[in-house]
This record gives C-alpha cells, sequence and structure tokens, in this order.
C-alpha cells in the first residue's frame, strides 16, 4: 500500500530503482548515523582521556577540565546533530540522493535525477510522451541496477571512528584497569570539571601539618618537612622544589627523600612567596609568609601584698626581668607578646634556696656546708593564654630566690627567638627608723615653754604611727611620780614611707613638773613581727624659775670663762704688737717684723669670732631669760648692755683692729705710715682690753645679782606654797577636820594627798636653798648671805619640815595649817631681808639722775614689753599645741570625719 | 613603868593599823600607771586648757592696759590699744574652745602689734 504520508508521484520510478534509491538512502542514513554516535563517543572519550592523562602531569585547573568536557561533549552535541541534519535530513528526496550518486556516477547520477523529476511532470502530447518518460525511467532503472549505488556513498570515516574509539576506548580502559584510582578520579574530574575533587596523583604527601599559609622566620633559613602518606603508590627518590615570589623564584633544587619524608631547606626569605615542589606525578604549592618571631611586648606582674600592710594590690611593669618584691606577697605574672599566641611553656620555677651566710654556726648545725650550698629545686607552674597573653598562676614569695623561664609559640606557630627568665627576689620588710630633728641632745627650758621638736620617721612599706616617748626623772627627791607617757601625733598609713612634722610640746599642759625627761621618738610599721623602734633620746631639762635662772647663771658663768680667755688671748696679740712696734724701729729685725703683722691680723680675726659666740650665747641668755618671771628687769638689763657691749667690742672694735694691722702690713705702705697704723692698732686694743675687762666685771655683777635675785625669788616662791597649803587647809577645814586619813570621804583623801605632795615640794625646795645658799655665801663671802644661813640653822628647816610633812599624813589639820603659815611668814620675811641688802641699791636708797631716770624707764619699758611679746608667744604656742591634740584627738575617734582634707597628720601650719 | 611602855607600844601600833592603807599607799596606788587618754578626755582637757589660757590672754590684756596708762605718745598708745582689743577678740575664742587658725592670726597680730609699739617708743627715745 502506499504510504499516505509519501507524496505521490504522476509517473512513479520503477520499483527496482526506487528499492535500489531507497537501500541506498538507508545505507547512507546508517553510515552516518554511525559516524555521529561514534564521533561523539570519540570525543567524551578523548577528552576523558586528556583529562587522565594531563592530570598525570598536572594539576588541571576546573576550567581546564570544564573546556575539555565542553570540547569533548560538543562532538556528541554539536557535530553529531549537524552531520545527521546534513546526511539523513538533506538526503531524504530521490533528488538528493541522485546528487549524491552523481558525485561518483556523473552521467547516471543525472538520468537519474532526470527521471525522478520526470516523475512529476504532466504528461503532454506536445511537452512529453508517456511511453518515452516510461521507456527512459526504464532505461535508468536497468543502468542502475548494473551498478553498485554503495559507491556512491561519500567517504566515510566510519571505520577511522571505530577504530578510534575502539583505541581510545581500550587505551583509557586498560588504563582504568591498571590504575583504577587514577581512572575513577579522572572520571569524576572529568564528570564533575567544577567540583573540589582532588587530583589523584600517585605520589602522595601528607600536607595536614603544614599550615597554609605557612609562617616563617623572617629572614632566617627554615626546613619544609614533607612526609609522604601512608597511601602514596610512588615514592620518588627526588623532589624538586623552589620558592617564587612575585616576579622571581628561585632555582629548582634537588632533596632527597629520606625516611618517607623530604626536608626541603630554603634560605631566610624577607617576602611573601610560594612553594612549589614537585614529586613524581604530584605538584604542590604552600604559601609563605615571613614574620619576625614573637616577642614579649612587656611583663608585668600582679602584687598582693600580705594582709597586715592593708595595701591594695597593683599592678607593676616587670619588663627588665627582675623583680624585687615583699616575702609574703602573691606574684601573679603577666607576659604580654606582641600577637596572639598558640602556646606557652611556663616554668618549671626555679626556686634557690635561703641561707643566710652571715650566720656560719647556724648554718653548721643545720649540716649546711656553705662552700657547697644545697642545689635549687624546681616546681611546675600552670599558666592560660589569652590571645596575646600568658597568665601564669600565683606564686607565693618566701625567703627563696626565684627564676622562672617563659617560652611561647604564637598563632603562627612560631617559637620566640629565646626564652625569657624572670628573676624574682624578695624583700624583707624591714623595721623603720625615726629621729628627733632639729634639736640638741640636751635641751634646757622652763617648765612652761612649749617646745618644738621635729619628728622624722622612715620606713620602706608604710608607716602606721609615730610620736614621742617621755620618761621623767626628778632632779631633786620629789614625792611625785615622775612623767611617763607616749602620744601618737603621726598617723600613717600604708603607703606612707616618709613622715616629717614639727611637734609642739607643751608640758605644763600635760602637767608635767619640773623635771629631766627623757624624750624618744618612736614609729611603727605594719609588720606585726617589728617592734617600735624608738630613736636616740634626747634629754629635755624642764626647769622651774629658780631652777631656769640657776642654768642662765651658770652659762653667765660660762661666758665669763670664756670671755677671760678671750681677753687673755688679745693680751697676749696687744704684747705682740708691742714688739713688733719696737722691732719696726730695728732697720735689722724691721722686715721681719712687719711679716709678722699678716699672722697678727688673722689672729685678731679668730679673736674676733670667738667673741662672736659669746656675743651670741650671751644674748641667748638674755632671751631665755626674759621668759622668766622671777628674774628682774634690773638683772635683765645689766645682760642686755653686757650683750650691746660684745657686740660692739665684736663687730666693730676687734675688726677696727684687725683693718689696722691689715693696713699695716700693706707692701704699698711706707714705713711711717706702718708704724702710724701699728700704733693706731695698739692703742685701740689697749682700749678693748679695759672694755673687756670692764664688760667681765659687769658679767660678774649681772650674775650675782641673778643668784641673789634667785634666792630672793625662791624664798618669796617657798612662801607662797606655805600660804596656799595654809589657805586650803583652812579652806576645807570642816571636811578635813582632825579625823584619821582613813575616816576622810574618798574625795577628801584626793585634797590630802595633793596638799602632802605639796609639802613635799616645799620641803625639798626650802631643802636646795638652804644648800645653794651655803654655796653661794662660800663664793661670796657676803655678810647677808652668811645671816640668812645662820638664821635658817637656827630656825632648824630640816625638822621642821618633817614635822609639817608627818602632821599632814595624819591629817592633823589645825597643827598643819598653822607651822604652814609660821614657815611662809619666816620665809617672806628671810626674802626681804636678803632683797633689802643687795650691793646694787644705790646708798640714797632713791633714785638716780633724770637722764639715767628716762633711760632706765624706757628700758624698763622695753623689757616689760619684751616680756608681754614673750608670754603672748607663749599663748600662742601653747594655743598650738591645744590645736594639735584637738586634732588629734578628733582623728582617733571612731567616726570623726576629717575637717581638713588636705591635712595630714599634724602638719601644722606656721603662722609667723 | 610596864605599863606605860605597854600603852606607848599600843598606841604606836595602833596608829600604824590605823594608819595601815593610809595616805602614802594611796599614792602609792594612783601613780603606779600612766594613765592612757581616751580621745574624749583629750578633747575635754583641750577644753579646759583653752579656758586656761583664756584666763592667761585676759591677764596680758590686763597688763596691756596698765602699761597704756603709763604712756604719753599717742601712736604708742593706739598700737597698744589695738592689741589690747585683739588680746579681748583673742580671749573670747579661746573661751569657745576656738585654738584653730583664726586664733593663732590673731595672736600674732598682738605680737606684731605690740612689736611696733616697742619700736615707736624705741625711736621715740633716740
Amino acid at each position: 500500500m502506499s504510504d499516505p504520508l509519501k507524496p505521490q508521484h504522476l509517473a512513479p520510478l520503477p520499483e527496482s530503482l526506487r528499492k535500489q534509491l531507497e537501500q541506498f538512502k538507508k545505507h547512507l542514513w546508517r553510515i552516518k548515523i554511525t559516524e555521529a554516535v561514534l564521533a561523539g563517543i570519540l570525543g567524551l572519550v578523548a577528552s576523558f582521556a586528556l583529562v587522565f592523562a594531563l592530570d598525570r602531569i598536572w594539576d588541571l585547573s576546573p576550567l581546564l577540565r570544564t573546556v575539555i568536557l565542553i570540547l569533548g561533549v560538543s562532538l556528541f552535541a554539536v557535530f553529531a546533530p549537524l552531520w545527521i541534519n546534513r546526511w539523513v535530513f538533506k538526503h531524504r528526496r530521490e533528488n538528493q540522493l541522485a546528487k549524491l550518486i552523481s558525485n561518483h556516477y556523473p552521467n547516471l547520477g543525472d538520468r537519474l535525477l532526470g527521471v525522478v523529476e520526470l516523475q512529476d511532470q504532466n504528461e503532454n502530447s506536445k511537452a512529453l510522451s508517456p511511453e518515452l518518460r516510461e521507456a527512459a525511467m526504464i532505461a535508468v532503472a536497468s543502468d542502475a541496477k548494473s551498478r553498485d549505488l554503495d559507491l556512491a556513498l561519500s567517504s566515510t570515516w566510519l571505520k577511522k571512528l571505530t577504530l578510534g574509539v575502539a583505541g581510545l576506548a581500550l587505551i583509557a580502559g586498560t588504563a582504568f584497569m591498571i590504575y583504577p584510582n587514577a581512572g575513577k578520579n579522572a572520571l569524576k574530574r572529568w564528570f564533575m570539571p567544577l567540583s573540589d575533587t582532588e587530583r589523584f596523583t600517585f605520589t602522595k604527601v601528607d600536607l595536614s601539618d603544614i599550615p597554609q599559609p605557612l609562617y616563617v622566620p623572617l629572614d632566617e633559613p627554615f626546613t619544609l618537612h614533607i612526609p609522604l602518606s601512608s597511601d602514596t603508590e610512588n615514592k620518588p627518590e627526588f623532589t624538586e622544589s623552589r620558592y617564587e615570589t612575585k616576579g622571581s623564584y628561585t632555582k629548582w633544587e634537588k632533596f632527597a627523600l629520606n625516611a618517607n619524608a623530604y626536608d626541603l631547606k630554603f634560605k631566610g626569605k624577607r617576602s611573601k612567596g610560594e612553594i612549589t615542589f614537585k614529586l613524581g606525578d604530584a605538584n604542590h604549592t604552600l604559601e609563605v609568609i615571613p614574620v619576625k618571631r614573637p616577642k614579649l611586648a612587656g611583663i608585668k606582674g600582679h602584687i598582693t601584698y600580705p594582709e597586715y600592710l592593708q595595701r591594695t594590690p597593683i599592678t607593676e611593669d616587670f619588663s627588665t626581668g627582675q623583680i624585687d618584691i615583699l616575702e609574703g606577697s602573691k606574684l601573679s605574672i603577666i607576659a604580654k607578646a606582641d600577637r596572639n599566641l598558640k602556646s606557652a611553656t611556663v616554668g618549671p620555677l626555679s626556686i634557690e634556696p635561703y641561707i643566710d651566710l652571715s650566720d656560719l654556726e647556724s648554718l653548721e648545725i643545720q649540716g649546711i656546708d656553705p662552700n657547697n650550698l644545697p642545689e635549687p629545686t624546681f616546681k611546675d607552674l600552670n599558666h592560660k593564654i589569652s590571645s596575646d597573653k600568658i597568665l601564669a598562676d600565683p606564686i607565693t614569695i618566701s625567703k627563696n630566690s626565684l627564676t622562672l623561664p617563659i617560652k611561647w609559640v604564637d598563632a603562627y606557630g612560631i617559637h620566640g627567638l629565646r626564652e625569657s627568665e624572670i628573676n624574682i627576689s624578695p624583700i624583707t620588710d624591714s623595721a623603720p627608723s625615726t629621729y628627733i630633728r632639729g634639736v640638741k641632745k640636751q635641751i634646757y627650758i622652763l617648765h612652761t615653754e612649749v617646745l618644738a621638736l621635729g619628728l622624722v620617721a622612715e620606713d620602706d612599706f608604710g608607716i602606721k604611727s609615730a610620736g614621742f616617748d617621755w620618761v621623767g626623772e626628778f632632779n631633786t627627791p620629789s614625792a611625785n611620780a615622775p612623767a611617763k607617757g607616749e602620744q601618737e601625733f603621726i598617723k600613717g598609713d600604708p603607703y606612707k614611707k616618709n613622715v616629717e612634722d614639727e611637734i609642739l610640746m607643751d608640758f605644763a599642759a600635760r602637767n608635767i613638773p619640773p623635771q629631766k625627761l627623757t624624750i624618744k621618738s618612736y614609729v611603727d610599721d605594719y609588720n606585726p613581727a617589728t617592734k617600735r623602734v624608738y630613736s636616740e633620746p634626747i634629754e629635755v631639762f624642764l626647769l622651774s624659775e629658780s631652777e631656769h635662772a640657776n642654768y642662765q647663771k651658770e652659762r653667765i658663768k660660762e661666758i665669763q670663762s670664756d670671755l677671760e680667755d678671750v681677753i687673755r688671748k688679745e693680751t697676749e696679740l696687744l704684747y705682740e704688737n708691742k714688739r713688733i712696734e719696737k722691732d719696726l724701729k730695728d732697720p735689722k729685725k724691721a722686715d721681719e717684723a712687719k711679716k709678722k703683722l699678716a699672722d697678727q691680723k688673722d689672729k685678731e680675726l679668730d679673736n674676733k669670732e670667738e667673741m662672736k659666740k659669746l656675743k651670741e650665747k650671751m644674748k641667748d641668755v638674755l632671751k631665755q631669760s626674759m621668759k622668766n618671771d622671777s628674774i628682774d628687769s634690773k638683772t635683765l638689763k645689766e645682760m642686755s648692755e653686757t650683750a650691746q657691749k660684745l657686740e660692739k667690742m665684736e663687730q666693730k672694735d676687734m675688726e677696727d683692729i684687725a683693718k689696722k694691722l691689715q693696713d699695716a702690713q700693706s707692701n704699698k705702705n711706707s714705713k711711717e705710715k706702718t708704724e702710724k697704723d701699728l700704733k693706731e692698732a695698739i692703742k685701740k686694743q689697749e682700749k678693748l682690753i679695759e672694755e673687756m675687762k670692764d664688760t667681765a666685771k659687769k658679767a660678774e655683777e649681772a650674775n650675782k645679782k641673778l643668784e641673789s635675785s634667785t634666792f630672793v625669788n625662791r624664798l618669796k616662791q617657798a612662801a607662797e606654797e606655805e600660804d596656799s597649803i595654809h589657805s586650803n587647809l583652812l579652806g576645807n577645814w570642816d571636811q578635813l577636820g582632825s579625823r584619821n586619813y582613813s575616816q576622810l570621804d574618798p574625795e577628801i583623801k584626793d585634797l590630802a594627798q595633793a596638799l602632802y605632795l605639796q609639802q613635799q615640794q616645799a620641803s625639798s625646795d626650802i631643802r636646795w636653798i638652804q644648800e645653794d645658799l651655803k654655796f653661794f655665801h662660800a663664793r661670796t663671802q657676803k655678810e647677808q648671805h652668811k645671816k640668812l644661813i645662820d638664821q635658817m640653822t637656827e630656825a632648824n628647816i630640816d625638822e621642821g619640815m618633817s614635822f609639817l610633812e608627818s602632821r599632814l599624813e595624819n591629817n592633823h589639820t589645825y597643827v598643819s595649817a598653822a607651822k604652814a603659815k609660821y614657815w611662809a611668814n619666816l620665809y617672806r620675811e628671810w626674802a626681804k631681808e636678803l632683797d633689802g641688802a643687795k650691793e646694787d641699791k644705790p646708798p640714797g636708797g632713791g633714785g638716780e639722775g633724770g637722764d639715767q631716770n628716762t633711760e632706765d624707764q624706757d628700758f624698763e619699758f622695753m623689757i616689760r614689753v619684751m616680756k608681754m611679746i614673750q608670754k603672748e608667744q607663749a599663748i600662742r604656742a601653747r594655743t598650738r599645741a591645744l590645736e594639735q591634740s584637738r586634732r588629734d584627738a578628733t582623728k582617733q575617734l571612731p567616726a570623726a570625719p576629717r575637717t581638713n582634707p588636705g591635712f595630714e597628720g599634724n602638719n601644722f601650719q606656721t603662722i609667723e | 613603868m610596864k605599863k606605860t611602855i605597854l600603852i606607848t607600844t599600843f598606841t604606836a601600833l595602833a596608829c600604824c593599823a590605823v594608819n595601815a592603807g593610809g595616805l602614802k599607799d594611796d599614792l602609792k596606788k594612783n601613780n603606779s600607771k600612766t594613765p592612757k587618754i581616751a580621745p574624749k578626755e583629750m578633747l575635754k582637757k583641750h577644753a579646759k586648757d583653752a579656758t586656761k589660757v583664756a584666763g592667761e590672754q585676759d591677764e596680758l590684756s590686763a597688763d596691756v592696759q596698765d602699761l597704756v596708762q603709763e604712756q604719753t605718745d599717742p601712736k604708742v598708745i593706739e598700737l597698744l590699744n589695738a592689741a589690747e582689743e585683739l588680746m579681748g577678740e583673742a580671749t573670747e575664742l579661746l573661751e569657745n574652745k576656738k585654738t584653730d587658725g583664726g586664733t593663732l592670726a590673731i595672736e600674732t597680730e598682738i605680737i606684731e602689734k605690740i612689736y611696733e609699739a616697742a619700736k615707736k617708743k624705741q625711736s621715740n627715745s633716740s
């Protein structure tokens, strides 16, 4: 049946021809389709084979593999369709077949083409005869039948393709079978070129331990250790490698296999690069970045002090590597590197045992040979890493010295160049020290004076407190207990290492009567094991008015004695000057004599210095005497005059004499001038010596007056004491009565005790007056003193005082009061007698001349005014001392706020 | 005789017995300790001593008054009167237990005033 889809021809071709053509067409199609398929397969196999082969040489990039795959697939995807289109679709019709046949059989082809066209030509008696057409067709068919139309098929690649495909498939297959792993890997990489499938190599290395990028120490040779993998199929004897940086590279170097690995050695590198190494079919590239070795940027220590120190923990820098730290502290080392760290090795801690080499005996007892000290011991120390810091565990510091080594590895795996070593030396909290600044070892003051003492204290780890401690001792027998006390004046704190303050000691305010006080400053530090430390003591003699006057008297005596020395030296100088004056007249001796003048001048100046010291001393005696009310103004006047004279002699007279001697010895002078100057010097010197003697006499008189006046005052004072006892007894007659002491009310007992003590003191005073008077008389041999001594002896003072004391002790009030009054009156009478008998009272008993009176009045005014100033100064000093004690008390109160934030200790502003 | 001796002896012994625990023993007890002064006691003492110093200041003020009456130079009198007035102020402060910088400053001024008066007097004399 005819195919309804096939075109119907008007004159179809003969069946044989048609069949022939049909066969031809089918054959053609078969061949071409097969070619297309084979080409596609070839493309695939070839691309796979290419990937397999190239992968054996180098690591194909995904892009390249993709290109190869695309190319391979393109034969299937592009070539085959095109081929089929050309040979199948474009060779479906007879005319197309006829054209193809005509390539081989031109004649037949043309005729065939003609009969193919005749199939569709309209019959027409005029144009075409059907019989002719049929005859033509039969002729062509018969011709075609005798021909092999297969020969008209175009050259075919079938064989080649078949061979090619078979060959490649065989090779690939064989390779696949021989190297299945490589084959599978190549297949995978070929089929999925964009996957990250690693290239299979027969030579495998284990790069798992090699970081990427690889950091190496800057400019230092390094070795790259490349071990072969355990599953490697190939172990090349050598590997080649080189270092590549931007635009340059080193030459290839060979490194031999050694123990299943290769050690690639490189010189120091400064810039980033890549190491490429080839071993067998494996090629690897490693990025290398040279960096500086990590180092410690700083070492700090977090110190927690022993609790007793009351200090807050601190962090200190110890970049020097040496740490001196207080024994008993805890130390945490913090080492900071210049980059993040991966690991560190801290320790072991080396502990060098402490041996006191100064105590050899103790060492011997312990069995330690000082020439063979024990070795250090070691202790592990834990630590943590925190980014770039190494935090070591705390170390408790004992007496032993410690050494702590630290090593570190940074995040890149690079070690520090060398380990760091920290040396830790313990220091002990040594005892504090203190001293009293700016005062002499012995000080003599009135008991009412306020004494300024500089308190200085030092400690290496904080002063807790500092103050003064005093212990008294009576110079004369006394029933009172000597003073004993201490007071803290400076409150320290854990951070104060040095304290210094001027402390005003008001002894009168502390009810400390006249006595010798041994005062020491003390300091405590925070260490409970340290005992209080005291300074060298000073002795402060608190003098009563009479004692003070006596003391000034003694000082005047010293001045007198020193003045005698000055006079003696001045006299010697005078004699020598006179000798020189004589020798100057002798031409043989003149030169020699003149040379001596220089020496004389120097000696004069030396003597002037001595005079200056005397003047200063005298002024001080005057100043101190003015504080003592018991020294009368006339005596003070004489002291003042003496001081003025000494000053004049020192500043003017002796200066003039020295100048004259200087002028005399001048080489510019003529002989006459020298003699004249020397003569003037001698004259001044003679006058000076007279003045000195006169001054010495005045000083003697002043001293005598002082001494004398003190007796008067002392007697008056003793009388006042007895009067006071008398008044108190009478005033408390009701409570005291005549009862036994034990029967008295407790409050009245206190009064009785106080009166008894007062009497004891008064008794002691009068006994001393008696004794001093005896000595005084022995020196002065004055009648009035002798008379008084006799009177005192006659009055039997010793027995009288003992009697009075015993009455008071037994509370015999009436008798005690009467006796006290008796003695008061007697003392007053003696004082009056002594006062009235003084030498300096003018014979007429009246005043002196008018000018002298005015001068005396002015002097009297000055003295009064100076005393007022001194009293006001004393008031001010006591006010200051009160303020100091108020502040101390306020500070010691439990929750007392500080009144002045800037006030520390007793730093008291001196208002002048 | 014997009786007299016995009585005398007995009296002496009785006195001793009576005086046992007597004045001297009490004195010994009182002086055996070194008292440590508590802060509150120190403040009380401060108040008491300030009053004492106020008294001394007042006395000195009276001395200045006496001195003024003996003077003729108006300037000297003026200076001494000023000093006396300041002493009054200082006395009041001390009586109110004030011993701080203010009080000390007044005391310094007093000294200066008296000193000036002395200098003025001296210059008059010369």
